[in-house]
């Protein structure tokens, strides 16, 4: 089976320090104002005083059904076989048809190449047999890599033990990030 | 470009009317070209600075340059479907306006797909569209279809100058076919996307047929007033010798046209009506906040004046008073009509996107989308382009009568 890369984000371990940011901006040359990740913030949640806010490291869901794939006129827009959603920037008409089509307003276009860009999970670092730049960067270990078909992978160990969601299911875009809200150490775990 | 005034030594000799009527001849020119001259400087600013001489957003990346081609690409299939009533179906009524609204169905066209080259920037990647193409896509049919369609309304005008009945009727044949084909698809590009809800569903494929058809109709009463116009004038200059007889066809055909328009209003008005209504109480989540920035939001004050007021209400006023007899009634509702439509178009591509979802906060609003002077450049001169190309047309092609 070939492999399908994928993120599990920890949510309770994110502290919204935004070095997963700074990280992509460095190594991709992401354009000054864009950005190819992003941390959400949910809450503040729950009941005075106990209230709580989650942070959500976001980047492209690199989704299994994708709707900039499938919208793209010239199929610049693809998948690979691992699951990976790149863009073929000599392809690139940059009628933005798939910033349009993306729930997750994943992508930006980008000035100078004048064409739709995002995240590419780093895959030049992937070919390295490295990280993705944002999860070596991450300080509190919330973003997890790894191939999602191997069982022994650690995104597989961490969907195997924990409840896991998607963000927009409603969207059936059967995104391959995932996000893991309850801490095991609540539950009187150790942290994974 | 030769402008063939009167020469200089009988100007002196006619009297004020005479240099008065030579001067908005000039002026017929002139302005046309002006038009085209800042649309030019505004496609140049739009591909020279790239992304910061648009209005658009990551936000909101589709502007008044979509609408536009929208606008131009929808209006050149309404002209070709309401005008093969006449070639390709024969009802002799609409004959009499076949070839002139061919040829300018051929230039709106052209202006559109300009327009659009410049909202890519980049328009020599588009031979990607052909060497990959995607099937899966609504914009690769959308522009595959056009792009045979605009082939084929230039056969249709080339065996019409001709005379060349029998082609030209099949080729009327064909092109009423793609029109349809390619109008829907355009529809089907907004309908396609599932990632936003005022868009999605195939509503949009159907309204813009009918929307397509209604300003086809507009500019038709548009053109046979001018045509009109300029039988009387050749006719006092002693060029026009069926002159009463034209312009007695042309007069009955607006007023044909005008009962077409009243009911293709109405059409459109129960549609907008339903739409509203649906996306309002129908529970689809971001629909109903889609429809509240058109109805009370930043929309709301182009949505009521220019799309329901102006483009609507105003000429189906008209029409019904006019009732197909009083022709500055009709041509005042063509008029107002067609000025409706400009922002019928941007509010289509706009409702769509208004609702913006803040990745960092979660938080839902609208996104604030303002044509950038550019972009607003560029619309204005593909008008100026159309007159101009339009004037030329009837200045050296064999145009009947
Ligand atoms: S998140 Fe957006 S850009 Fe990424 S794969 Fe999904 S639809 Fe495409
Ligand atoms: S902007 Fe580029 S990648 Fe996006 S849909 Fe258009 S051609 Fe495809």
């Amino acid at each position: 089976m070939s492999k399908r890369y994928g993120f599990v984000m920890l949510v309770y371990r994110c502290i919204d320090c935004k070095a997963c940011q700074v990280g992509c901006w460095a190594e991709n040359e992401v354009p000054l104002g864009k950005s190819r990740n992003w941390i959400t913030k949910d809450g503040p949640k729950g009941k005075f005083p106990d209230l709580i806010t989650d942070f959500l490291p976001g980047n492209c869901m690199h989704c299994g059904n994708a709707p900039c794939v499938n919208v793209c006129p010239t199929g610049a827009s693809y998948q690979t076989e691992e699951g990976i959603v790149l863009v073929n920037k000599k392809k690139c008409i940059g009628c933005k048809y798939c910033m349009v089509a993306c729930p997750y307003n994943a992508r930006y276009y980008h000035p100078e190449e004048k064409t739709a860009d995002k995240c590419t999970m780093c895959v030049h670092r992937l070919k390295e047999g490295l990280q993705p730049a944002c999860v070596s960067t991450c300080v509190g270990g919330a973003r997890v890599f790894g191939d999602l078909n191997d069982p022994d992978s650690q995104v597989s160990r961490l969907l195997r033990k924990h409840r896991a969601v998607v963000q927009l299911p409603q969207a059936n875009t059967q995104p391959n990030v995932y996000y893991v809200y309850d801490s095991p150490v609540d539950k009187g775990g150790i942290a994974p | 470009m030769s402008i063939n005034l009167v020469s200089d030594k009988r100007l002196d000799n006619i009297g004020a009317v005479e240099k008065f009527r030579a001067l908005m001849v000039l002026a017929g020119w002139l302005i046309p070209a002006l038009l085209t001259a800042i649309g030019l400087a505004g496609a140049v600013d739009l591909l020279v600075r790239g992304e910061e001489a648009f209005g658009t957003t990551d936000a909101v990346p589709w502007g008044i340059l979509i609408a536009g081609y929208v606008l131009l690409a929808v209006t050149c299939s309404g002209l070709c479907l309401v005008s093969s009533l006449g070639h390709v179906f024969g009802i002799e009524r609409f004959e009499i306006i076949g070839q002139r609204a061919i040829y300018l169905a051929v230039v709106v066209l052209i202006s559109a797909f300009a327009v659009l080259a410049v909202e890519l920037g980049h328009p020599f990647r588009l031979i990607y569209v052909l060497l990959s193409p995607n099937f899966h896509s609504g914009i690769w049919w959308m522009g595959t279809i056009y792009g045979i369609y605009l082939v084929g309304l230039m056969l249709e005008l080339y065996f019409m100058l001709r005379h060349k009945e029998h082609p030209a009727r099949l080729m009327g044949t064909i092109t009423f076919i793609l029109a349809i084909a390619a109008t829907t698809n355009l529809g089907s590009v907004f309908g396609f996307v599932n990632a936003k809800p005022f868009w999605y569903g195939p509503y949009w494929p159907v309204y813009i047929i009918v929307t397509a058809i209604m300003s086809g109709t507009a500019v038709l009463i548009i053109l046979a007033w001018f045509l009109q116009r300029r039988i009387a004038s050749k006719r006092q200059q002693g060029f026009c010798q069926n002159g009463s007889m034209f312009k007695h066809r042309l007069k009955k055909l607006s007023g044909t046209l005008s009962i077409l328009l009243a009911a293709e209003v109405g059409t459109v008005l129960v549609l907008t009506f339903w739409k509203v209504v649906t996306s309002l109480y129908g529970g689809v989540p971001g629909q109903q906040q889609a429809a509240m920035a058109l109805l009370t939001g930043p929309l709301a004050p182009t949505y009521w004046v220019f799309e329901v007021g102006i483009g609507l209400l105003l000429p189906l006023a008209l029409l019904l008073i006019s009732r197909g007899k009083g022709e500055k009634f009709n041509l005042a509702a063509a008029l107002s009509v067609i000025l409706g439509m400009v922002f019928m178009r941007l509010h289509m591509v706009s409702s769509g996107q208004i609702l913006y979802i803040d990745k960092t906060t979660g938080m839902a609003s609208y996104a604030a989308y303002i044509p950038s002077l550019g972009e607003t450049a560029v619309i204005v001169g593909a008008v100026g382009f159309i007159l101009l190309a339009y004037k030329i047309g009837e200045r050296y092609l064999p145009f009947k009568p």
